[in-house]
C-alpha cells in the first residue's frame, strides 16, 4: 500500500515537472526586431526585451534589420514561418512597416512596436513611442536658457531619411525660433555619426568664429562636435545632444556637453513585452494602442544617476 | 520696301515671341517648388484626427471655446490652488492621485487644474518666457506659484489636462505636439494679450488654469484671468 502511494506521488511529481516544462515551451517564441546593435541604444532595447521575455517564460529570437525595409520584411516572414507568439519591433520606416505588421496580423501574430510609431492605427496591438518631440523641446528649452536667449548657434541634424531626425529638429525649433535673438548660422546633417559630426564641426568653426552653441540631433554627433570644439580651443561652447547615452552622461559630469534628453529605451522594451504577455494571456493589453513615453532632461544635476539608458532613483 | 515689310513682320514676330517667353519665364511654370520643411508646423496645417484630415487651426478655434475653456473652468472649481499646492508640497504622488490628471503611463508629471485668488507680487519679463509670481490668499508676500504670462508659453500642460482627447486621436507625435503649441498660442491670444502685466503689479486676480510642478516650482498656465476689485 505504502509503495503504491509513493509510486503515485512520484508519478504525480514527474508528470507535474513535465507539464511544467511543456507549459513554458507552450508560451512560444517572441521575436525581437531592432535596428543594428552598433548603436548601444538599440542593443539596450533588444537586450531588455529578451530579458523580460525569457523571465516570463518565452523563447526568444533577437534579430536586426539595420534600417532596411526589405530586410525587416524578411524578418517578419521568418517570424511568421516560425509561428511566433508575438513580435516586438523598433521599425525601419513609419510608412513601409505598415505592410509588414499587417502581414503578421493576417497570420495571427500580434506586433508590439517600440520607440517609433507607424502611420496607422489598429494594426499593431501597441505602439509604445518615445516622445522625441517632447524630449527635443526639453533640450531646446535648456539650450535657450544656457544661451541666455541670444547668440549664434549651429544645428547638426541626423540622417534626413529618418523620421526622428525631422521630429527632433522640429522640436528644437519649436522652442528656439520663439527667441528672435537666437541666430542659426549653420544647419547640416552629420547622419547620426560621430566622425562626420567632428569633420563637419571643424569646417563650420573655420567659417564662423563666434559660435556660442551647438544643438545636436543625437548624442554621438554631440560627442563628435564637442571633440572638434575642444580641439579648436572652444571647449566653452554650449553643446547639447539627444538619447541619454553613458558617454554623454560622463561628458556632462566632466562639464563638457551640457544637456541631453534620455529616451527610456530599457523601460519601453520591457513594457512592450509585458503588454505582449498580457495580451497573449487575456486577449487585451488593458491600455491604449498608442502610448507616448516622455523623455527626461539630463543635466549635471542628474547625469550621475544615468546608466544604460535608465535613470536610477534618487 | 517689300523686304523691309518682311523684316518688320519678323521683328514683330520676334518681339511677340520674346515677350511671350518673358511672360512664361515670369510665371515660371516649370519651377520646382521646394518642399517647405517647416510645412508641418505651418499655421494652417492639416492633421490626421481620428483618421480624418482636419484643419488644426479651425479645430482648435472651435474646441477652445466650446470645450476646453468650459471644461477647465468647471474642473478648476473643485481644486482650490492653496489646497492643491500644499498637498503637492507634502507628497507629490498622493497629491497627483487625489487632484491630478495624467495620460496613461507613469513618469509623466501630474497636471493639476486649479483656481484661486492671488496677488501679483513680482514680474519676470526679462525672459521671453515671462512669468508673474503669485501670492495666494491669505497674503504673506511670499510667492506660492508662477503664472506664465508669455509671449512664449512652455510645456504641454493644457493639452495634457484634457480628458477627452489624447495621443490616440492623432496621426503621429508631431501632430499631437502641434495641437499643444496651438493651445499655447490660444493662451497668449485669448487670455494674456488683453492685459498689460506691468500695470497689474500688486493687483489681485482670480485665475483658472493648469499647474504642473517643475523643479520644485509650481508653474501655472492660465485659461482665465479676472481682475478683482475693478
Amino acid at each position: 500500500m505504502k509503495k503504491t502511494i509513493i509510486i503515485l506521488l512520484l508519478s504525480c511529481l514527474v508528470f507535474g515537472l513535465l507539464s511544467g516544462t511543456v507549459g513554458a515551451q507552450d508560451k512560444g517564441l517572441i521575436v525581437v526586431i531592432t535596428p543594428s546593435h552598433d548603436n548601444p541604444f538599440f542593443k539596450t532595447e533588444a537586450d531588455a526585451a529578451v530579458e523580460k521575455a525569457e523571465e516570463l517564460g518565452y523563447e526568444t529570437l533577437s534579430v536586426v534589420h539595420g534600417g532596411s525595409v526589405s530586410k525587416q520584411s524578411e524578418l517578419f516572414d521568418t517570424a511568421i514561418a516560425r509561428d511566433a507568439a508575438a513580435i516586438i519591433c523598433d521599425n525601419a520606416g513609419a510608412e513601409a512597416t505598415i505592410a509588414a505588421v499587417q502581414k503578421a496580423k493576417d497570420a495571427g501574430i500580434p506586433t508590439f512596436l517600440i520607440d517609433r510609431e507607424i502611420n496607422a492605427s489598429g494594426i499593431a496591438v501597441s505602439q509604445i513611442v518615445s516622445n522625441n518631440y517632447q524630449g527635443a523641446t526639453l533640450v531646446g528649452e535648456k539650450f535657450v536658457e544656457l544661451m541666455e536667449e541670444e547668440g549664434k548657434y549651429v544645428e547638426l541634424t541626423g540622417k534626413s531619411s529618418d523620421t526622428n531626425a525631422q521630429i527632433r529638429s522640429q522640436g528644437f525649433h519649436q522652442v528656439i525660433d520663439q527667441y528672435p535673438d537666437m541666430e542659426m548660422v549653420a544647419q547640416q546633417s552629420a547622419n547620426w555619426s560621430q566622425t562626420e559630426a567632428f569633420t563637419k564641426m571643424e569646417s563650420i568653426i573655420q567659417a564662423n568664429d563666434e559660435i556660442k552653441g551647438v544643438v545636436c540631433g543625437n548624442d554621438t554627433m554631440a560627442m563628435g562636435a564637442m571633440a572638434a570644439l575642444k580641439a579648436a580651443g572652444m571647449g566653452d561652447v554650449i553643446v547639447v545632444g539627444f538619447d541619454g547615452s553613458d558617454d554623454v552622461a560622463e561628458s556632462i559630469m566632466n562639464g563638457d556637453i551640457k544637456a541631453t534628453a534620455l529616451q527610456p529605451a530599457y523601460d519601453m522594451a520591457q513594457m512592450a513585452v509585458e503588454q505582449a504577455d498580457k495580451y497573449l494571456e487575456t486577449g487585451s493589453t488593458g491600455v491604449k494602442e498608442k502610448q507616448l513615453m516622455d523623455c527626461t532632461l539630463i543635466t549635471k544635476e542628474n547625469a550621475d544617476r544615468l546608466h544604460n539608458y535608465r535613470l536610477e532613483e534618487e | 520696301m517689300k523686304k523691309s515689310r518682311k523684316s518688320l513682320k519678323v521683328l514683330i514676330l520676334l518681339i511677340t515671341a520674346v515677350s511671350f517667353l518673358f511672360i512664361l519665364t515670369a510665371c515660371k511654370p516649370w519651377t520646382v517648388v521646394e518642399l517647405d520643411k517647416e510645412n508641418s508646423t505651418a499655421v494652417n496645417s492639416s492633421v490626421n484626427l481620428d483618421g480624418e484630415n482636419t484643419n488644426l487651426t479651425e479645430y482648435v478655434d472651435e474646441l477652445w471655446t466650446e470645450n476646453i475653456v468650459p471644461y477647465i473652468i468647471k474642473e478648476s472649481e473643485k481644486n482650490k490652488a492653496a489646497e492643491v499646492i500644499s498637498a503637492i508640497r507634502t507628497d507629490q504622488e498622493n497629491a497627483g492621485e487625489e487632484y491630478g490628471i495624467r495620460e496613461s503611463s507613469a513618469g509623466t508629471p501630474w497636471k493639476y487644474i486649479i483656481s484661486g485668488e492671488a496677488r501679483i507680487i513680482s514680474l519676470n519679463t526679462e525672459s521671453r518666457n515671462g512669468t508673474a509670481d503669485l501670492d495666494l490668499q491669505p497674503y504673506d508676500d511670499q510667492p506660492d506659484l508662477k503664472m506664465q504670462i508669455g509671449p512664449v508659453i512652455r510645456g504641454t500642460s493644457i493639452r495634457d489636462s484634457l480628458d477627452f482627447i489624447s495621443f490616440d486621436n492623432f496621426g503621429n507625435q508631431i501632430e499631437y505636439a502641434q495641437f499643444s503649441s496651438q493651445l499655447n498660442d490660444k493662451v497668449t491670444q485669448e487670455v494674456l494679450n488683453e492685459f498689460n502685466f506691468e500695470n497689474l503689479l500688486d493687483k489681485e486676480i482670480n485665475f483658472k488654469g493648469v499647474a504642473v510642478e517643475d523643479s520644485s516650482e509650481i508653474i501655472l498656465t492660465p485659461v482665465e484671468i479676472d481682475l478683482l476689485g475693478e
